[in-house]
């Protein structure tokens, strides 16, 4: 990824009147996935406005999809985002299959979970120390925390080093991996690169039980909020690549049932859908599939967690970044048995014909449920493309989390302490806004 | 990784991202780099930032790092020098996944994990070429090829003259 010249810094401009009218603005959140702004206006003892601005420029990727081969699609939705490139590529492939009539094999299915554990990896690693935590242990930012805490800073960015080895491995590069097909992988890694990675995962794993007692200590702020997490579930699996949607408060569909119960709106303030379900927010992620899916951690997964005394399923939103680390250490469990049994196939790929048909996609990206519709013509070219990324799911949640949270923060509370804790809110979330756009600056009143 | 100094070239195999990559594979070939002390200098191909990349400086002497940079003012092309973290303040990264360069090499710093020398050639890209469907295409495009030759130029005399002042020393 280039740099850029900075031609502006970000700074929240205040101003506050003898009635406590405050006006606070984040015109570039920090440490966020992409670009956004946050606009809170607070008169008195009320929040009159709130608003997560997602501003970057749509970027229409449904729309180049279309008449375009089913081929191109894989190597297409992967530069949707350099963070989570094996999720769009994990979605699109099974609504492409699922096009085709195409079932995979054993190999292929333990190949595709191995490759988006080592994208869990890569990407809770880097969310957990480098922009999260600095708000729970009270740094500006990593580089203040990496000179306070230098071990647990070097830890994370070996574990995510540890993430982009295994989407290395499977995809030939870590950043919009070009390893995938329709009905597998171009190739299958050699043994002695499997067995290497292996033995470095394995020495790896105590540092990633660590890491979650680690994040049980952490100092995050005792408030719960009510709210609904969707995921997927599957029969036995941690959710991550296959299984039904479910919430904690009843829902119980097949993903080709998205549209019955999920809707997607334009709202004036942002380039990204708002995803709502059955007209309410809600919440997916790695504290909604954690609520839901404690019964299917790894037994020493869930053992780590259990050592923290914290209890799951859990109404405390600040949870998310504990329950990052244990699917950090689940996934690293996971990714060591995938590479121990693994055996050198034939071909990596199962043959297929390209039929027309319509074919619906849903896995876990890191961010949560990530749902994907193709249409398929009679020319094997894509008719239609339909893609609904997690971020666009949560912002109507981060939006009422914020309202909360602040008001349980307390209003008459100083400007910079107000926008330190909207900024950890939606921080929390892990928001990937380039994903989204179809985003943070705050702008506060008062 | 043992050499006491390494070229890191940081980027990808499309349009000007590809910049640090082309300029590495092409030093590689350069009869100036060639004639260089054997043994003293290595050259790297990098992805995103990450903890490689800290890896990669770790116990280095010197580390040069070429990158493409994107400029709202600049044309495509235009070569920088900058050494030092604290050039760096006036960059930001186009990066929206958190880790860029600059607070990867200020996290180096904090853990002490920087080389004594850190110096970046960049090559400027115009704003809306990155955004053009050039940024895509598997050829750096004709401004930013043409500054892959200078770009070599200015790297090997950085390496010479750093070379030469060590040289004294390593007597």
């Amino acid at each position: 990824m280039p740099l850029k010249i900075a031609k502006s810094g970000c700074a929240g401009e205040t101003a506050m009147s003898a009635r406590r009218n405050v006006n606070i603005r984040v015109p570039v959140l920090a440490r966020v996935e992409g670009e956004g702004a946050l606009e809170i206006d607070i008169s008195g003892d009320a929040i009159t406005n709130l608003k997560l601005r997602i501003f970057e420029p749509p970027r229409y990727f449904e729309k180049f999809l279309e008449g375009r081969s089913h081929e191109d699609v894989l190597d297409t939705v992967a530069r949707i985002c350099g963070i989570c490139p094996v999720a769009y590529q994990m979605s699109a492939v099974q609504a492409l299959e699922a096009a085709f009539g195409v079932e995979v094999d054993d190999w292929v299915r333990d190949a595709r979970r191995l490759f988006y554990c080592g994208e869990w990896l890569q990407s809770h690693s880097l969310h957990v120390h480098l922009l999260a935590a600095p708000d729970f242990l009270g740094f500006d930012n990593a580089i203040a925390m990496a000179a306070r805490y230098p071990d647990i800073v070097r830890r994370g960015l070996m574990l995510q080093a540890l993430g982009n080895e295994i989407i290395r491995l499977l995809g030939a590069r870590s950043v919009h991996p070009v390893g995938a097909r329709i009905g597998g992988f171009w190739r299958a890694p050699r043994p002695d690169q499997v067995e290497s990675l292996a033995e470095r995962l394995e020495a790896a794993l105590p540092q990633a039980e660590a890491l979650v007692v680690w994040a049980g200590t952490l100092p995050v702020p005792d408030q719960t909020q009510p709210f609904t997490s969707v995921c997927l579930r599957h029969p036995t699996e941690y959710p991550m690549t296959g299984g039904r949607l479910v919430s904690d408060r009843g829902l119980d569909i097949a993903i080709e049932d998205f549209d019955q119960h999920f809707a997607e709106q334009h709202v004036p303030r942002s380039t990204a859908l708002h995803c709502l379900l059955d007209g309410e927010p809600y919440l997916v992620g790695p504290l909604a599939r954690l609520n839901n899916n404690f019964d299917r951690l790894e037994p020493r997964a869930r053992t780590a967690l259990e050592q923290t005394g914290i209890g799951f399923p859990s109404a405390n939103l600040y949870h998310s970044l504990l329950a990052r680390t244990v699917e950090i250490f689940q996934v690293m469990l996971e990714a060591v048995a995938l590479l121990r049994r693994y055996r050198m196939p034939t071909q990596a790929y199962i043959d297929y014909e390209p039929v027309a048909g319509t074919g619906c996609g849903c896995t876990e990206a890191p961010r949560g449920v990530l749902w994907h519709r193709y249409e398929i013509d009679s020319a094997a070219a894509v008719a239609s493309a339909r893609i609904v990324p997690p971020t666009s799911q949560n912002q109507a949640r981060i939006e009422a989390d914020l309202r909360g949270s602040l008001q349980a923060l307390g209003l008459d509370r100083p400007e910079e302490e107000l926008r330190r804790r909207g900024e950890t809110v939606i921080r929390n979330y892990d928001p990937c806004i380039s994903c989204a756009t179809h985003f943070l600056t705050l702008k506060l009143r008062r | 990784l043992s050499t006491p100094i390494r070229v890191l070239g940081l980027g990808s195999v499309q349009g000007p991202d590809r910049f640090g990559w082309a300029v590495v594979d092409a030093l590689a070939e350069a009869p100036a780099f060639r004639e260089l002390p054997q043994g003293k200098v290595s050259l790297h191909r990098l992805e995103r930032p990450d903890s490689a990349t800290l890896e990669a400086l770790c116990d280095a002497e010197l580390a040069v790092l070429v990158d493409a940079l994107v400029s709202d003012d600049a044309p495509s092309g235009r070569l920088l020098r900058l050494e030092g973290l604290n050039e760096l303040a006036a960059v930001h990264s186009l990066s929206t996944h958190g880790l860029d360069l600059p607070t990867l090499l200020q996290i180096g710093r904090a853990l002490g994990e920087l080389p004594r020398r850190v110096i970046i050639h960049a090559v400027t890209i115009d704003a809306t070429c990155a955004l053009s469907p050039e940024a895509s295409r598997e050829d750096p495009g004709p401004a930013v090829a043409a500054a892959i030759s200078p770009c070599i130029e200015a790297i090997v005399g950085d390496l010479r003259s750093h070379l030469a002042a060590q040289a004294p020393a390593d007597g």
